[in-house]
């Protein structure tokens, strides 16, 4: 679980990007955040990410590992010169001095087998189609068998299709293997699977309304 | 040419195995920078690079100074200002590379007028007998140091350059990463002056990357196919460049470039294969 409480922050002299922000993210919940652009989804995704400290404010987090996925920037990391695995392989946890061994190569192998896409180990990343890449990314995200998943605007720039199987790899992860899973858009499509959804507005925090969450019990 | 080579009259010369073993350290150490640089899109930063190691070069040879040392020296001050704008104003990248590069030439032209030694000129596309005993105890160190930095972060910088933000997040100190990427890549070019010459060395850098981005697939190809091209762009050159009495480092690009031709006739060739497969089988 991650629980945060008013929550304030603000870079310099600017008004505060988020101010008074109250957000749990209870285990093997499927949570979503929307927010016009500057809203401050990444700030506050990083700050449940205890990568940046509140200036105001508690934050508690209980979940073991955390895993992230950023959005596709102009497909840049895509035309990458990697395999699959290696790209993968990317998600292990670093350690300096440390050279991938067996067993490292062995989860590499597995994480690929859990997202149906262990064919595909030894093709250039280049070479697979937008929605084979996304698997890739959500193979390297969950081989460090994660507890958490956040992801922040995962579909900006995606064609519909891969979309479409981006959305439905992360439901089976939610639905099927438990993940938690927080992610971030601008698309309430995107949330169609969603628990429970959340607005960024003017630095607080607002349910948002029951009528676009399928399976949601309460606003 | 080649009896000459077998007879071993080019290496009866002490001074072209000093030049052998610079390139044999430089050609392992520069593609190694250079897929970072160019995997990371900067590998524009050899060029800047490798100009500013002129002006040291001339304010080395003007201070009767190692020329080799003080061009590490301006190299790495340079390159740490770059990467300093880099991360301050990164709209701004390209201007500051630009800056760098036009600044270090002008300097320097304006420094060769008061150098009574015409070696400068020299240091420009290099030369086999510009490498002395004491820039080799230099250049092995720094080459070696270059290769170990490379294989230990190997995965740290292969992250980096996938995706910086996510290798952020992941914990890795990507901006200590960047610095030290810089410092390495301008004390390798900047060794490199001697023996390939200034204005020719960032080729070095990417054009052996180049030709393994045609080739393989994986990023552990790329760096070994790289590194193999480099070597062996480096050996030919040298050794072609002595009885032609050719400038080493002009010998040496050109080398590589017609290996980064043929490896992209192959390419095309193999693309062409498939094309022609492809019909014969829709027929």
């Amino acid at each position: 679980m991650i629980k945060l409480e008013n929550a304030a922050f603000s870079y310099g002299d600017k008004q505060p990007v988020l101010a008074g922000v109250n957000l749990t993210v209870e285990d093997g919940e499927f949570l979503g955040l929307i927010g016009r652009n500057g809203a401050g989804k990444t700030t506050l995704l990083k700050i449940l990410m205890g990568l940046v400290k509140p200036q105001v404010g508690k934050l508690e987090n209980t979940f073991r590992r955390a895993a992230f996925i950023s959005q596709v920037t102009g497909a840049a990391d895509m035309i990458f010169p990697a395999t699959v695995a290696e790209v993968v392989s990317l998600g292990l946890k670093y350690k300096p001095f440390a050279f991938m061994r067996r067993a490292d190569w062995a989860k590499v192998d597995q994480a690929l087998e859990s997202m149906g896409i262990r064919d595909l180990r030894n093709r250039a990343i280049s070479e697979l189609s937008g929605g084979q890449q996304q698997r890739v990314r959500l193979a390297k995200a969950l081989i460090s068998d994660p507890d958490i998943l956040v992801m922040d605007e995962p579909t900006t720039g995606m064609d519909s299709d891969s979309r479409d199987e981006f959305l439905h790899e992360t439901l089976r992860l939610n639905k099927e293997m438990g993940k938690t899973i927080v992610l971030v858009t601008h698309f309430l499509s995107d949330l169609q699977g969603a628990d429970r959804i959340v607005a960024l507005r003017e630095g607080k925090i607002y349910p948002h309304g029951p009528e676009h969450c399928e399976n949601r019990e309460a606003a | 040419m080649f009896n000459q080579i077998l007879a071993g009259g080019m290496f009866s010369y002490p001074f072209m195995w000093k030049s052998l073993i610079a390139i044999l350290c430089l050609g392992a150490a520069l593609p190694l920078m250079g897929l970072n640089m160019t995997t990371k899109r900067f590998s524009m930063i050899g060029d800047a690079l490798s100009h500013t190691s002129l002006l040291g070069v001339a304010v080395g040879l003007l201070a009767g100074v190692l020329p080799t040392g003080m061009a590490i020296l301006v190299s790495v001050v340079a390159g740490l200002i770059i990467e300093l704008i880099r991360t301050k104003f990164s709209k701004y990248a390209e201007l500051a590379l630009a800056i760098a590069m036009s600044v270090s030439v002008g300097v320097a032209g304006i420094l060769t007028k008061y150098v009574t030694s015409n070696q400068f000129s020299a240091y420009l596309f290099g030369s086999v007998s510009l490498v002395t005993l004491t820039d080799l105890w230099v250049i092995i160190p720094v080459s070696l140091a270059v290769i170990i930095f490379s294989l230990v972060l190997y995965r740290a910088n292969m992250y980096a350059a996938f995706n910086s933000y996510e290798a952020k997040i992941a914990g890795l100190r990507v901006r200590l990463l960047a610095v030290a990427d810089t410092v390495f890549t301008a004390a390798a070019v900047a060794l490199a002056s001697t023996v390939i010459g200034s204005l020719v060395v960032s080729s070095l850098l990417v054009i052996p990357v180049a030709t393994a981005l045609q080739l393989t697939k994986s990023y552990r190809g790329t760096t070994i196919v790289a590194v193999i091209a480099s070597l062996l762009a480096g050996v030919l050159g040298l050794v072609i460049s002595f009885p032609w009495g050719t400038n080493s480092g002009s010998t040496i690009i050109i080398v590589a470039t017609f290996f980064l031709l043929l490896a992209l006739g192959y390419r095309g060739g193999r693309a062409l294969l498939v094309k022609v497969r492809m019909r014969q089988r829709l027929k």
